[in-house]
């Protein structure tokens, strides 16, 4: 195969990147410096190679403790469940949220086989004890939705406080802009003011 | 809504073609499979992203092309323009664009321009089983509403997620999908029955219209294992109804490896003069009715979405004795709302039409793919009126 057709096909792989995109990143990579190319390469490598799991709260990290799960500053009390490690850091930029996270990585979902074990709970349910709230924060589609009620479920005997973040009308936007199954949603969850 | 043009390229046998619609009624007269039918698909892609025929997209792209696409411009009843364009290629995912935004998935698309369609594939309604008639009510109740429209798409994934479970035999995780199967089980059944009690009384009305006859039609909704009378109950008493029923199939479930109860099981019937429209119903009662259920669905969508809608009539009037059509052109006129007719017979059509000096007509001779406006036959329905 011809390097760049080679190239190419390898970067239509990538997630949002299309045959176009591919090929005008290959030919990018053409045009610069040998030595820019082999940092480049080395530092996808090499990311590869020493990036892992923390092994307490499962988010990417290149050590064995995330910053996160070792800072002193955090609350200790609290854990808040997400889906991926990308779901922490858009979490983290809100810069509300002090307690410690769980990453699943993934949600049931059965029709992909993904059930229960394939999923980091059991990973959750052995870092409870000295836990008072757990914060559900998946995606709300009903695989999300399913797994926040399986995981109530799973931890309701332990006496630990369950919430799930709320869902509704987007800070800043217009209420008439809203989609209808936002507004609807929004209405059912309203608040006493 | 009322669309100005429709603009097909490698679409069936239409490598290229445009049409301008008349306000009133745009009939596309020809011989069969000369490509009359293919330009009102082309309106149904750009309203629901898809036919309102049962085939596969990919059977609409022309042999020996890539691509077909179909867009439509159309102002809405506030008059502002609306524009819609769709892709389809094999293989990948259609492209929609339209004014509301570019890569918008078919789902956003549905409701935006309401249309009602009669073919005679439709037969099917008053003759078919209960998917039928399920699915006549499902794409009423879509159109008129996005909730509507997201629960089905969660219910049918939930469905597949739990049958995916009983396959496996993976019974441990099956109580808390069947949790969410039955709250939206629940939620449907409900949404069903009020939106069948409000569309009743108007088919009741479009039938007396259309036939002239005094039997008395009714349409029941038969939710799957709910009692008759609990049928109106609120969302939580539907919800233990469905969870008892679950109980007496579960182990049944287990054996047959699928899911055996839910709101995909339901039935509406439709009952003329206290018997089942199925069994007793005569030809023309069954096109009588037919008629009465597209008319109602007409109306629900002009008081929901405050948008008239646009007619699709393909074919039927061949099917329709010369009064009974008259009557179907004359109330689609009557309320105000834009039809495209498809036809063999052209001339014929237009003396069905009630001439007023108002009534917008454009007639388009279609064959081999091309398409023309009949500036003579047009021209004959004006002067006539006047």
């Amino acid at each position: 195969m011809d390097p760049i057709d080679k190239v190419v096909e390898l970067f239509a792989t990538l997630p949002t990147i299309g045959r176009k995109t591919a090929r005008r990143l290959a030919f990018h990579l053409l045009r610069q410096t040998q030595e820019s190319v082999e940092t480049f390469a080395e530092a996808i490598v090499h990311m590869r190679e020493s990036v892992r799991e923390c092994t307490v709260c499962q988010t990417f990290t290149d050590r064995e403790l995330c910053g996160i799960c070792s800072s002193e500053r955090r609350d200790r009390s609290a854990i808040c469940v997400v889906e991926q490690p990308t779901d922490v850091m858009a979490i983290e930029r809100a810069g509300d949220y002090r307690g410690l996270y769980h990453v699943l990585h993934g949600t049931l979902s059965p029709l992909d086989g993904i059930g229960p074990d394939d999923i980091r709970l059991m990973e959750l349910m052995s870092r409870l004890s000295g836990i008072s709230e757990i914060i559900l924060a998946l995606n709300p589609n009903v695989e999300g939705e399913v797994t926040t009620q399986y995981i109530n479920k799973m931890v309701s005997t332990l006496g630990i406080k369950v919430t799930r973040i709320a869902r509704g009308i987007p800070i800043g936007a217009d209420l008439e802009f809203a989609d209808d199954a936002t507004l609807a949603r929004a209405i059912e969850g309203r608040v006493p003011v | 809504m009322v669309i100005q043009s429709v603009s097909v390229a490698h679409l069936r046998c239409h490598e290229h073609s445009r049409i301008d619609c008349a306000a009133d009624i745009t009939v596309l007269a020809g011989p069969n499979g000369s490509g009359k039918t293919s330009m009102l698909e082309a309106i149904s892609i750009c309203a629901i992203g898809t036919t309102f025929v049962p085939v596969q997209d990919s059977s609409l792209i022309m042999s020996g092309a890539s691509a077909c696409t179909a867009s439509v411009e159309a102002t809405s009843d506030v008059e502002i323009p609306y524009r819609v364009g769709v892709e389809i290629r094999e293989g990948v995912r259609k492209k929609i664009s339209s004014t509301h935004g570019s890569n918008i998935s078919a789902k956003d698309l549905i409701g935006e321009l309401p249309i009602v369609a009669l073919s005679p594939d439709h037969k099917s309604i008053t003759f078919g089983g209960p998917s039928d008639r399920r699915s006549y009510l499902d794409r009423v109740m879509a159109q008129c509403s996005r909730r509507y429209r997201d629960l089905l798409y969660e219910h049918r994934r939930v469905l597949k997620h739990r049958n995916a479970l009983l396959g496996r035999h993976q019974w441990n995780e099956l109580d808390v999908w069947s949790d969410k199967f039955i709250e939206l089980g629940a939620e449907i059944i409900e949404r069903r029955n009020q939106f069948l009690n409000e569309l009743i009384p108007a088919v009741r009305d479009e039938y007396s219209i259309v036939s002239e006859e005094k039997e008395l039609i009714d349409m029941t909704y038969q939710p799957d294992g709910v009692p008759s009378e609990r049928i109106g109950a609120d969302r939580t008493v539907l919800m233990d109804i469905l969870r008892e029923q679950w109980h007496r199939v579960a182990d049944r479930e287990r054996v047959r490896e699928t899911t055996l109860f839910g709101p995909q099981k339901d039935e509406v019937e439709i009952v003329i003069n206290g018997r089942p429209v199925r069994d007793t119903a005569s030809q023309g009662q069954h096109k009588s009715l037919l008629i009465a259920l597209k008319l109602a669905e007409c109306r629900k969508l002009l008081e929901q979405r405050n948008e008239r809608p646009v007619v699709l009539f393909d074919d039927v009037f061949s099917e329709l004795d010369f009064d009974r059509s008259a009557q179907v052109l004359n109330r689609i006129l009557h309320l105000r709302m834009q039809s495209f007719i498809t036809t063999t017979d052209g001339s014929r059509l237009l003396e069905r039409i009630d001439k007023h000096p108002n009534t917008s007509v454009s007639v388009y001779a279609v064959d081999r793919g091309q398409v023309e406006l009949n500036t003579a036959l047009g021209a004959e329905a004006r002067s006539e009126a006047a």
